[in-house]
């Protein structure tokens, strides 16, 4: 009976420790994913074009940093070079105060090296 | 010489026990321990087969050697303080023979708080503050066994056989221990409110400086002892160390909160609400465990004790409770940031509003649940002023008689 009892307390402690573990793991996931959370990729199209401009909307939480990886990821999901030769190019808008990153095909090189400077081909 | 037939009985005169509910009233309070636990017939029957064993001849080294760590069993079945205290004694003495008292230490985590932040007094956060609660929590095992059993026992023992009220000596040994403990962590919550910008329940700036990552040495020291000195309650709770009671649901979810809200305010760096809520738990809890005591000392202070007992529980569970709790619904969301920020982990949004609230307004709900029965007391102290002796109609009493010889 009170090894039943020792045997209790001891799941009790394993199950606490999970949850401490899962809250702490909860913590450091979303602290290091928080542009999924906090940052929505809008995209525009241009209709003459293979251009597609993204940008990062979210509020306060949705800083820089969080919309500089949100278009990267996104672009970099939408775009796969092994079928398609693609550019990609990011920038700050310092007017509209957010970063801009714009994925095209290659054959659209040009019109992407006139909206921002570092072209990146893929 | 028998009485002669047809002769009137007087009427036995009994005393009466106008406040006799006091001691009968459970406000999810009570520390108990494994000292106060009822002996079970199989721990009785060991015990005995270990007495006999060591009483019998041993000639080869390894019957000695078995008949040491017999001995040592049942010394740790009548003491139950000895073995954490040997835990804890090994542990400072490698850590304070070493020299070393860095946090490069692997023995500073248990003993001392970790996450000093170079060149100031604040500590930070981490998974080491589990060593060091745990280590607290033996220490705690030590601790409430060896001041009950060794320092409060003879003290209680002394004053209980001269109302002949042997049968309260374990309530009378956990209330004590609760005086002990809450005397310490009352004031020095207190003195810690004093020395930070909370002092006096301040409530705006709880919120103001949110997130508090840090916190002062003190500060850390206190938060991180009380949630030692309540998980232990709660490995106590999960043992059953005594025989379930009526108000055990009550027990049980009285601690499941205050330990969600412990760990939950720690670890999303709610602490500042954290001590005020300690503050007031654990003052009240004292001066309860007084009035309890000279409940079972049956002294006329009792009654003046008990009135105490009430306002310091009105004001401190009630009054100051719901003040943090409007300022939940007030000051929570304009004071300070109000928005979810994972990266900065800002967590004081509308997520965590309704949380602390639901998690307070329990605990809120479990005190007036007991502030009822604390009415019902009153009620029957005023009104009612019985002449029966009410002892022998609670099922809560410890009447048993071998736990009598026990105790004396």
């Amino acid at each position: 009976m009170a090894q039943n009892k020792f045997i209790t307390l001891i799941e009790t402690i394993l199950a606490m420790l999970a949850l401490i573990a899962g809250v702490e793991y909860f913590k450091y996931a979303t602290m290091t994913n928080y542009e999924w959370f906090h940052c929505t990729v809008q995209r525009s199209l241009d209709p003459s074009s293979s251009i597609v401009e993204y940008t990062s909307v979210g509020g306060e939480s949705c800083d820089k940093r969080g919309q500089f990886k949100s278009i990267v990821k996104a672009a970099s999901r939408e775009f796969d070079p092994n079928y398609d030769d693609v550019v990609f190019c990011i920038k700050e808008d310092l007017k509209n105060e957010r970063i801009v990153g714009y994925g095209a095909n290659v054959k659209d090189a040009e019109l992407v090296k006139s909206s921002c400077d570092n072209v990146i081909y893929w | 010489m028998s009485s002669p037939p047809n002769a009137q009985v007087p009427p036995v005169k009994t005393r009466s026990r106008r406040s006799s509910s006091i001691g009968r009233i459970d406000l999810g309070a009570r520390v108990r321990s494994l000292s106060t636990s009822k002996e079970s017939d199989e721990g009785k029957q060991a015990s005995q087969a270990r007495v006999a064993q060591l009483a019998s001849a041993s000639s080869s080294d390894k019957e000695i050697l078995r008949k040491i760590v017999t001995a040592y069993v049942e010394l740790n079945y009548r003491h139950t303080w000895l073995t954490p205290l040997i835990i804890v004694l090994v542990v400072y003495a490698a850590y304070f023979s070493s020299g070393n008292y860095t946090e490069s230490n692997i023995l500073h985590q248990f003993v001392a708080i970790s996450y000093r932040v170079p060149g100031t007094n604040e500590y930070g956060k981490g998974y080491k503050d589990l060593f060091f609660v745990t280590f607290y929590i033996i220490f705690f095992f030590f601790f409430r066994e060896f001041v009950m059993q060794i320092i409060l026992k003879p003290i209680a023992h002394y004053f209980l056989s001269k109302n002949g009220n042997l049968s309260k000596m374990n309530r009378f040994l956990e209330q004590s221990y609760a005086i002990v403990y809450y005397s310490f962590s009352g004031p020095f919550g207190f003195y810690i409110m004093y020395h930070s910008d909370l002092w006096y329940f301040n409530t705006t700036n709880m919120y103001l400086t949110y997130p508090n990552f840090t916190n002062d040495y003190l500060y850390k020291i206190f938060y991180l002892v009380q949630a030692a000195f309540w998980a232990q309650q709660a490995c106590i709770l999960v043992l059953q160390v005594e025989k379930p009671r009526k108000d055990f649901m009550e027990l049980v979810f009285h601690h499941i909160v205050t330990i969600l809200l412990i760990w939950a305010s720690y670890v999303f760096h709610f602490t500042k609400m954290g001590l005020a809520i300690y503050i007031t738990m654990d003052v009240s809890d004292f001066f309860l465990a007084i009035s309890k005591n000279f409940n079972y000392l049956d002294w006329d202070i009792q009654v003046p004790s008990f009135v105490v007992f009430m306002v310091s529980w009105i004001y401190l569970r009630h009054y100051i409770n719901l003040k943090i709790l409007w300022s939940l619904l007030t000051e929570f969301k304009t004071v300070g940031n109000y928005t979810l920020n994972f990266a900065t982990q800002q967590y004081k949004c509308w997520i965590s509003q309704p949380i602390i609230v639901a998690l307070l307004g329990f605990l809120q709900i479990l005190n007036l649940y007991w502030l009822a029965l604390i009415f019902k007391v009153l009620f029957r102290l005023l009104f009612q002023n019985k002449m029966e002796d009410h002892r022998s109609d609670s099922e809560d009493d410890d009447d048993d008689s071998e736990q009598d010889k026990k105790n004396q």
